[in-house]
């Protein structure tokens, strides 16, 4: 890319300084964050995003890299809804302001924002702000991953902006207020810790930055890294062929409704715009499977992502694209809809839309369809050997072939790059055992370049009473294979209670089944979708996936 | 007094250092790294030194041999056993992939899944047998795996650091018919939860053990034909070192043995020059490897990730390292902006200044288009190489000069500024996760590159002052040198402290300790001679990360005391504690160490006592700006030598930039420490 027009007014090595210095308190922020977090989520799923964003704008500035993808957009929007209720002329040094509204620009309850001023000379210059997904804030399920909320009550505290921290001191009644709401409470003062932390250590780093550069040209180097992020970004798109690229798919139910739930993406390239349609999509559903604005905006910016990865985090990169998504859909649904559900199947499957689009045009850059649901498994209960628990697991599964090799087995979800909590540690923490934890076999889409393969998982509860909550999808349908590849299998299950070994009606959805020692639930995710006419495979690959028990 | 020779083996060189501690006197040799087999180019190297094998007293051997053949995938066929229903743990890794961003990641485990088998058994997380081994199982499958063309079989078993009965149960069973000692039982290597990373280390020992025996058998071998007559020692990832006949047998011990000298070199030289603080840096031809070092001990970690799906969970020296060295790339990235790395020109075709094919400016490139390397000493006399300084400013001009509207000077000049503040940026997020103000540390700085950067890396950082050795080229090999006996234990005990048992916690130190004493005996050190270095890796209930605590010797262990200890660390790194929150023993850590008084370093004899010698002057861009510039040969400099920036320092295989502003001084021991003028 050229230096054009304005470029030339900048020194080139403070660009580059600049640049690498606020990402690095980002990232700064995201490692201390993990490393102190007592919620699995944040420090082993890495299910947290670090940033600063503009004080007036609230737009985003810089965002860790191992950041969270879902928090693209999200983080964004919700210090957006911060600076509405708090000017950042009416914010003062030491406040650290607090929200998980699902409704102001956010995604689940469970994802906690913090939001904190920095100042210099007496005003707010920058916005440092974190966002971490808590194992537990109420509501109907413990670890809060519903499959049968019918609206957002049912899903835990929902938390305005507000002021946790004023002038330095935590406002112990609103947080007694809080924790007497969630469960195993004692845990969640320490991620509320080490998110305050966290953003006080991003403080520090910050000093030095506009202590070296001050302000003024710190801004206008800021400005023209967005600016620079948003040419590289309309290079992208210039690279797409014209065109309108349909991709439409459903969700198996909605955990309430036994009916599908279409997702409909018209993706339309222009030049170096691209709008995303998605009025063609499922008006918003009785259960927790809708996604707020924000974070259905952080789907289709993360589909562009995962083709074009070299596009950097800021203002500019966000300002090539148009949305048509109207309120009301399940992509923009309004207050009190349920949305438990949304980051970890709805908002996968979007971006899994925008790659299929995007692959329609540019097929050699795009892999087949990934697994496309987290089958998120929730279980609490009381057990006499490990008392009261709340847990949470999230499964990997293929990704799809492409043009490069065959896909990655047991991948993370499209929403994050976080890791799975080891099975010897599970169970030291809770009263379950694991008879099974493998490669799933057959489960890749076939192709010259198969997808990657699913998991199987057993657990069995070992005492006590545990309620087990499932909150997949793609039950139906598997993802779909690229460039006359064949779809991976679709997600599948059995659930054994009492002896008894039975499927669940809603396929990949069930709300607090009641198990005692020796139930459990045995489940495979999706493999990945293939990536060209099977008949193109080689002998050889064939052989070894044959020798190595993968394709029986 | 003995005569030493410390030999470190890198990707494009063989350094060797022979210190006569007789004399005090230091002799050198550099080769050409013998890729095929390392011994060759050892041997060579030796020749050099112009000493007779039988004439040596300790050979000490930093090695990249297992670190190699590891990311090359060249190590031995292996096969597994494990626990019925997790024969994928390998494959599945802990769910993730390489980058946040792209789908199109590919991963191949060390074993292939047809060598992966599963036999009934299991334990609890609590240590309870809950279904004993199927020996006639373990038979059958040791046998089919072993038909199957397999040299080294790992097993491992869930929850096997709980208790090891059934994992050694079958590592008997194995033995019974296993034609060799390639046996790796997960419990032996790693004996801490968590499947995957155990699994991984287990089968990453096994990988490698074939390798590390083969080449220490071969150079012990060569060695004794030259009438070599002592153990070779092999310095090992956590900066101790152990006999050759040890390493074979704990190969895994060596993976990071490579970089490990170095950080010894820059631990001995804090103490001869009695500074506790110390960053070691060591930068060469593609990489920068920085270690702390903090009141004179090197940092540790109990976890590497070698590569993606390839987690390493030993005690090793905590070395990070950044692809930034002399032959890094500068290009401009997608959105125009000046970027260094990752991408390396390496050994071929090199920097463009060597004339060798290389077309994309590097590192060097800049620092010959300066002025600040000579083109006719530095790197280019060691490759028989004629530097071409008009090729590397065409290459500049080119690819960065004219896109940035920049001169070439200044082009070549933001190259160094924007690998600077890469490193410097990379080394000051070291200093800061470990809760370190970098104003209380001095930088070591060597390797090939190293002392180019070394003053523009401590402004940037806040370092109170940078340290040049006298021999930076080869610190590491003098390093090797310095090495001790050293070894370090692990056990899980998953304790809260809510529900301590001072008996457990004193069964498990006593354990360690007693194998501890057996290895260390195997290497000739008696009882009394050995030091013991309690740990612990504690949490707060509910964390995942660890952190590692030390605690003094006590007959009966505290669980107050033990807390306190957590607490102190924990808080000099978070700030922020957790009173309500019980803390955990994750593990019981200890360490032995053969209790000699670190050796010095021995080269005293070696600086003139003159005074300082008339420079010569050579123009220099410096600050956008070509200025006279004063250009010393360093080893023509005296003990207590002042000399101003800007200046160069001349030696064989090392340059050294002082900027303006700044003033090196020449110490007794030889060592150069640049400082603030002002």
């Amino acid at each position: 890319m050229k230096n054009t027009s304005q470029g030339n007014n900048f020194d080139p090595i403070s660009l580059a300084v600049i640049r690498g210095a606020l990402e690095q308190v980002a990232e700064e922020m995201d490692a201390a964050l993990s490393v102190t977090a007592l919620s699995p989520l944040i420090s082993d799923a890495l299910d947290r995003a670090s940033g600063l964003y503009h004080p007036k704008t609230g737009e985003v500035i810089a965002q860790g890299s191992t950041g969270l993808p879902l928090f693209i957009a999200v983080m964004q929007s919700s210090v957006q809804e911060v600076l509405k209720v708090f000017p950042s002329e009416t914010m003062k040094p030491g406040d650290v302001f607090l929200l998980n509204d699902p409704y102001r620009g956010g995604t689940h309850t469970m994802d906690m924002k913090f939001v904190r001023p920095h100042f210099r000379d007496g005003s707010v210059v920058m916005i440092l702000a974190n966002t971490g997904h808590w194992t537990d804030v109420g509501g109907m399920t413990p670890g809060g991953f519903t499959a049968v909320a019918t609206d957002v009550f049912q899903e835990g505290l929902r938390i305005p902006p507000m002021r946790i921290v004023k002038e330095g001191r935590l406002d112990e009644e609103l947080l007694e207020l809080m924790l007497l709401n969630m469960r195993v409470s004692s845990d969640r003062y320490g991620d509320l810790a080490a998110q305050i932390n966290s953003l006080e250590l991003g403080a520090k780093h910050l000093d030095f930055l506009f202590d070296e550069y001050g302000v003024e040209k710190l801004y206008l180097y800021i400005d023209e890294l967005s600016a620079r992020s948003e040419r590289l970004t309309r290079d992208r798109i210039s690279s797409i062929p014209d065109g309108v690229y349909h991709f439409s798919d459903e969700l198996d139910n909605d955990g309430v409704d036994p009916n599908p739930v279409p997702i409909d993406l018209k993706l339309t390239v222009t030049g170096s715009e691209i709008i995303f349609d998605l009025s063609g999509s499922a008006k918003a559903c009785r259960g927790p499977f809708n996604a707020p604005l924000a974070s259905t905006i952080s789907g289709l910016m993360i589909g562009i992502k995962h083709v074009f990865w070299d596009i950097p985090i800021n203002a500019g990169c966000f300002k090539p694209f148009k949305f048509i998504i109207p309120e009301g859909s399940v992509f923009n649904p309004l207050p009190p809809h349920s949305v438990s559900g949304c980051t970890t199947e709805t908002v996968q499957r979007l971006i899994a839309a925008v790659m299929g689009a995007l692959g329609k045009a540019i097929p050699v850059e795009v892999p087949a369809s990934p697994f496309g649901t987290a089958s998120n498994i929730c279980l609490g209960g009381y057990s006499p050997t490990k008392g009261h628990y709340a847990t949470l697991f999230i499964w990997g599964g293929g990704y799809g072939g492409h043009a490069k090799g065959d896909g990655l087995t047991n991948g993370s979800t499209l929403v994050s790059a976080g890791r799975n909590s080891s099975i010897e540690v599970i169970e030291q923490s809770i009263p379950v055992v694991f008879t099974r934890y493998a490669v799933r076999e057959n489960s890749a889409g076939d192709g010259e370049y198969r997808g990657g393969f699913g998991v199987e998982i057993n657990i069995k509860l070992r005492d006590g009473d545990g309620y087990l909550t499932l909150v997949g999808d793609r039950g139906r349908a598997g993802p779909p294979g690229a460039l006359g590849g064949l779809a991976g299998a679709s997600c599948d299950h059995d659930v054994c209670v009492g002896g008894n070994t039975f499927k669940l009606p809603l396929h990949t959805k069930v709300e607090r089944l009641h198990l005692k020692a020796g139930d459990g639930i045995t489940l495979r995710t999706p493999g990945g979708g293939g990536y060209g006419e099977p008949s193109k495979r080689t002998a050889s690959a064939r052989r070894r996936d044959r020798e190595n028990g993968y394709v029986t | 007094v003995a005569k030493l020779v410390g030999v470190d083996i890198g990707g494009t060189h063989t350094d060797l250092a022979l210190v006569d501690e007789a004399t005090n006197r230091l002799t050198i040799a550099k080769v050409p790294t013998t890729t095929d087999l390392q011994s060759t180019g050892l041997l060579i190297g030796i020749e050099d030194l112009g000493i007779g094998c039988c004439e040596i007293d300790q050979l000490i051997h930093g090695t990249t041999v297992a670190t190699n053949a590891l990311i090359e995938r060249k190590g031995a066929s292996c096969g597994i056993i494990m626990t019925g229903g997790f024969r994928d743990a390998l494959e599945l890794r802990r769910r993730d992939r390489p980058k946040t961003y792209g789908l199109t990641a590919q991963f191949r485990p060390l074993i292939e899944r047809r060598l992966r088998r599963e036999v009934d058994e299991r334990t609890s997380a609590e240590g309870e047998i809950l279904i004993s081994v199927d020996i006639g199982q373990v038979e059958a499958v040791g046998r089919d795996l072993l038909a199957a063309g397999v040299e080294v079989i790992v097993v491992s078993f869930l929850h096997s650091y709980a208790n090891p009965k059934n994992e050694r149960l079958a590592g008997e069973a194995l033995r019974k018919f296993w034609p060799n000692d390639y046996i790796v039982l997960g419990s032996d290597v790693c004996p801490a939860v968590r499947e995957f990373e155990r699994t991984s280390t287990a089968v990453i020992s096994g990988y490698i053990q074939p390798v590390i025996s083969r080449y220490l058998s071969d150079l012990t071998e060569k060695l004794a034909a030259k009438k070599y007559q002592r153990d070779v020692l092999i310095i090992q990832s956590n900066g101790g070192v152990m006999s050759a006949s040890v390493a074979s047998r704990l190969a895994a011990n060596t993976i990071l043995s490579g970089p490990a000298g170095g950080v010894t070199a820059s631990t001995a030289i804090a103490a001869e020059m009695a500074i506790s603080n110390v960053v070691s840096c060591d930068m060469g031809g593609t990489s920068f490897d920085v270690c702390v070092i903090k009141a004179g001990r090197p940092a540790m970690t109990q976890q590497k990730v070698i590569d993606f799906g390839l987690p390493l969970c030993l005690p090793m020296l905590d070395v990070d390292a950044l692809a930034a060295g002399g032959g890094s790339f500068a290009r401009l990235d997608a959105a125009g902006i000046l970027t260094i790395g990752p991408e390396s020109a390496g050994a071929t075709p090199g920097p463009v200044c060597y004339g060798k094919g290389g077309t994309i400016p590097t590192i060097t490139d800049a620092n010959v288009a300066l002025g600040i390397l000579n083109p006719s000493l530095a790197i280019g006399k060691s490759h028989g190489i004629v530097i071409n300084t008009e090729a590397a400013r065409i290459a500049i001009k080119q690819h960065i000069g004219d896109p940035l509207g920049l001169s070439t000077d200044a082009a070549a000049e933001a190259i160094l500024k924007v690998a600077g503040t890469t490193m410097a940026g990379y080394l000051r997020r070291r200093l800061i996760e470990k809760g370190l103000d970098p104003r209380n540390f001095s930088l070591v700085a060597f390797g090939g590159a190293g002392p180019l950067h070394a003053n523009r890396l401590m402004r940037e950082v806040g370092l109170e002052q940078a340290i040049i050795p006298y021999f930076p080229g080869i610190a590491s090999a003098i390093g090797c040198t310095l090495g001790q006996l050293r070894h370090d234990f692990v056990q899980t005990l998953n304790m809260p402290l809510s529900s301590f048992d001072s008996s457990i916690v004193s069964a498990s130190f006593e354990k360690q300790k007693r194998d501890g004493f057996a290895l260390m005996a195997s290497e000739g050190v008696s009882p009394g001679d050995i030091t013991i270095t309690y740990g612990a890796d504690m949490c707060y209930r509910g964390q995942t990360h660890v952190m590692t605590v030390e605690f003094e010797h006590e007959d009966s262990w505290d669980s107050n005391k033990m807390r306190a200890a957590f607490e102190k660390t924990y808080h000099e790194r978070y700030s922020q504690l957790l009173p309500n929150v019980d803390v955990i023993i994750i593990n019981s850590r200890l360490q032995v160490a053969k209790s000699d008084p670190g050796r010095a370093i021995a080269i005293s004899a070696t600086i003139p006592k003159c005074k300082v010698p008339e420079p010569e002057i050579r123009k220099v861009y410096f600050r956008d700006a070509w200025c006279d510039c004063e250009v010393f040969d360093r080893m023509s400099l005296p003990v207590s030598a002042v000399v101003d920036g800007p200046a160069i320092l001349e030696q064989a295989d090392t340059t050294t930039f002082i900027e303006p502003g700044y003033q090196a001084t020449v110490h007794p021991t030889g060592n150069i420490s640049i400082r603030s003028s002002i």
